[in-house]
Order: C-alpha cells, then sequence, then structure tokens
C-alpha cells in the first residue's frame, strides 16, 4: 500500500477505502501541517487546518484531477486557502515571507545552486523562485503562501500599490516561464 | 503582435486572478473574460498552477502528538489492522477503484464517459504488472464487463507529456484506448474499454514518439 501512487490512493479514497485515506494522511501529514504552521505560525491553528483539509481531500477525492496538477500541489493548495481563511479572522498574525522561505530551508539570499542542493525533488522550484529578483520573491511569497492582496503587499511592503502589482505579476510570469507550465489537454 | 482589446484590458489581471486574490468589480470583469476567451484562461491555469508550486516547498513539520488520532475519528476512518499485509491492500483498493471507476475517476478526470456505474458487473479485476526490460514500470487493473474498464499506472519510465494506451484483443486486433500524461515519468489513468473486457488480452503504453514504455499481459 505505501508504494502506491498518490492517484492511485485518491481513487481508492474516491471509493471510501479507508487504508487508502491512512497511507494518503500518514504520506502528506508532515507537509500538510508544516505548510499550515508556515503560515499560521501557530500550531494548534495549524493543526486545526491540517485536519480540516484532509476532511476535504477525504470528502472530495472524487473530483481530484490529475491534469490539473499533482495530488501534492492539489492537497497543499487546500491547506493554503484554508490557511488564508484562519489569517484572514486573525489579521494581527504578522506575515513575513522570510518566515516561509526560510522555513523551506531557502533564505532569502541564498544562491539558486544553494537551494537546489538543499530541497531535492523541489529543486526546480527552489531554483526558479531564487532566480527571482529578492523584490518580487517577497511580494509573490506574500501573495502565494499568505493571500495578500495587492494592495496588502503594497502596505506590507510600503511600496506604491502599482509597484505592488507590478512585482507580483513579474514574479509569477517568470516563475511559469521557468518551471515551463503548461496545460494539459482535455 | 498585439492582443485582442478585452485580453489588454485584463492581462494586468490575471495574476491575481490566478493567485485568488483579485477582488470586487475587477474580478467580475477578469472573470466574465477569462470564461470566454480560452487563450486567457489557459494562461490563469498556468499561473495558478505555477503558484502551487511554490506551496511544495513549505517544510515537512511533525504535527503534534495525536494528531493522527483526532484525525481519523473526525473523518471516521479506523486504523487497519492488517497493516503490514501491503498486497492485499494494494488489491483490495484497486479492486474497488475500478469496480466504481466511473464513479469515483470518472467525475474528476471529466472524462465525460456514457457508461454509469450499475453497469460495471461483478467486479473482478485482473491485475498485471507494466514491465520494461523484466522491470516492474507499473499496473494494469482490468475489471471484468462490458464496457470494462482499465486503469493503468506507469511510474519510472524515461518520458513526460502525452502518452498513448494501447490493448491488444483476442484475434490480434490491436486498439488505441485513449491519452494521458506523464509528469517526470509517472501517471494514470481510468479508460472505459470499447470492447468487452474479456477480450482484451494485452495493454501497452507507448510515448509521443512511439516507443513502447512499458507493456502487461492480461491473460
Amino acid at each position: 500500500m505505501s508504494e502506491l501512487s498518490d492517484e492511485a490512493l485518491l481513487a481508492g479514497m474516491a471509493v471510501a477505502d479507508e487504508t487508502a485515506a491512512v497511507t494518503f494522511v500518514r504520506r502528506y501529514q508532515r507537509r500538510v501541517y508544516g505548510l499550515a504552521v508556515s503560515m499560521l505560525g501557530d500550531p494548534q491553528a495549524a493543526e486545526d487546518v491540517a485536519q480540516e483539509a484532509f476532511i476535504r481531500v477525504w470528502r472530495h477525492a472524487q473530483v481530484f484531477d490529475p491534469r490539473r496538477g499533482s495530488a501534492a500541489t492539489w492537497v497543499l493548495s487546500i491547506t493554503r486557502n484554508l490557511a488564508i481563511d484562519a489569517l484572514r479572522l486573525r489579521r494581527s498574525t504578522p506575515m513575513d515571507p522570510a518566515r516561509f522561505l526560510s522555513l523551506a530551508a531557502m533564505s532569502l539570499d541564498k544562491l539558486p545552486e544553494e537551494a537546489a542542493e538543499t530541497l531535492g525533488t523541489g529543486a526546480h522550484i527552489a531554483t526558479a523562485l531564487a532566480g527571482l529578483p529578492l523584490e518580487q520573491r517577497r511580494a509573490l511569497v506574500l501573495a502565494v503562501a499568505y493571500g495578500m492582496t495587492a494592495e496588502g503587499v503594497s502596505n506590507h511592503e510600503s511600496i506604491p500599490l502599482g509597484t505592488a502589482k507590478t512585482r507580483i505579476r513579474l514574479g509569477l510570469q517568470k516563475l511559469r516561464r521557468a518551471l515551463d507550465v503548461t496545460v494539459s489537454e482535455p | 503582435m498585439s492582443l485582442p482589446s478585452d485580453c489588454e484590458s485584463v492581462r494586468d489581471d490575471l495574476v491575481e486572478l490566478a493567485l485568488g486574490t483579485l477582488g470586487g468589480l475587477e474580478r467580475s470583469v477578469a472573470l466574465a473574460h477569462v470564461q470566454g476567451c480560452s487563450g486567457c484562461s489557459e494562461e490563469v491555469e498556468r499561473l495558478s498552477a505555477a503558484a502551487d508550486m511554490v506551496l511544495t516547498l513549505a517544510p515537512a513539520v511533525e504535527p503534534p502528538p495525536g494528531f493522527e488520532t483526532r484525525l481519523f475519528e473526525q473523518m471516521g476512518v479506523a486504523r487497519p489492522r492488517l497493516w503490514h499485509r501491503a498486497n492485499r491492500g494494494v488489491r483490495r483498493v484497486w479492486a474497488a477503484a475500478v469496480a466504481t471507476g466511473a464513479l469515483g475517476l470518472g467525475l474528476g478526470l471529466g472524462l465525460g464517459l456514457g457508461g454509469s456505474p450499475a453497469t460495471v458487473a461483478k467486479p473482478a479485476p485482473i491485475m498485471a504488472n507494466l514491465t520494461a526490460d523484466h522491470i516492474v514500470k507499473g499496473e494494469v487493473y482490468l475489471a471484468p464487463g462490458h464496457p470494462g474498464w482499465l486503469f493503468m499506472s506507469v511510474h519510472g519510465v524515461h518520458a513526460s507529456g502525452i502518452v498513448t494506451c494501447h490493448v491488444r484483443v483476442r484475434g490480434g486486433r490491436s486498439l488505441t484506448v485513449g491519452s494521458f500524461s506523464l509528469s517526470a515519468g509517472s501517471g494514470s489513468w481510468l479508460y472505459q474499454l470499447p470492447v468487452p473486457a474479456s477480450q482484451v488480452q494485452a495493454a501497452w503504453v507507448v510515448s509521443g514518439g512511439g516507443k513502447v514504455l512499458a507493456s502487461a499481459t492480461l491473460v
């Protein structure tokens, strides 16, 4: 069971196979909880978010579409959205893009090569992100990992709104090109 | 080449739309455009996929003690007692997945298949390994019935992108069943067979360049 692909486990979960669900949870709990705690900085809130994320995966496994991305990005995007909801309820929580990046073992000023060595299979993503100019990287992480709007990034970084929009836009567009993201045919 | 005026007007908003951070009137305008513009729709999808990849950089952190117990209680899931009996588990999961695949994955994959789960009678799937040069590269599960269902899972092959699944039926005829995408040499797909499952004798997966990546014998 433990060697089954993520897609196979989700197929099992779609038909309410509990063994598949247990395997999936055990495979992803550290990453799901890790993302939640990176974003929220609060272990209890992170546990609540991580648990809700797995419950949603369990209930909605049948809508997972592997053409639109991997199981990992699916479950992590569910976690992100839940964590953003939690962050919006706790507006006082400080958001620091450096925290996300440093917890990901990639400090803001690290060279791409060093990041690649640190992150193993995620190396190409880390390399692409690390290849962005620092200000674009910060703006992008605030938007992606903390769900911050351009206005929020503008306030957080003390920059004009137009500059914030430009940094986010250029950052994500460059990342997309660097990762060579394509869209699957239906 | 300049963009059509509508595309030009929403271009700067596509990034925030993909990130889910665009609000108010700008969001409504951008959404209305994207719904009718395949080019911008695909661009939003690509940007969204790139953003999701950033999330995979989050560190893995051990959850607090009792996390699993509390979670499984909420999910209504019992811990498996026969945890070490992996092969039995594999077969049971796949049997269930194949038997009700139209309900489970058919919706998720957007296959638009005509069959219904009820038509997959008496599921007794046949399993075979996909191999290349005697090395296991995945599995094939075949659910008997008409229509039959074939679930193919591929891993560890040296190919990415679109690949096609083929079957050989009785009499030696070969059919192309469908295509799916491999990412870093891995991928899986569920197919509704165009012939009774009992006629299928072999299945194989072929790269975009026409190379047979792995094959399985099902009889």
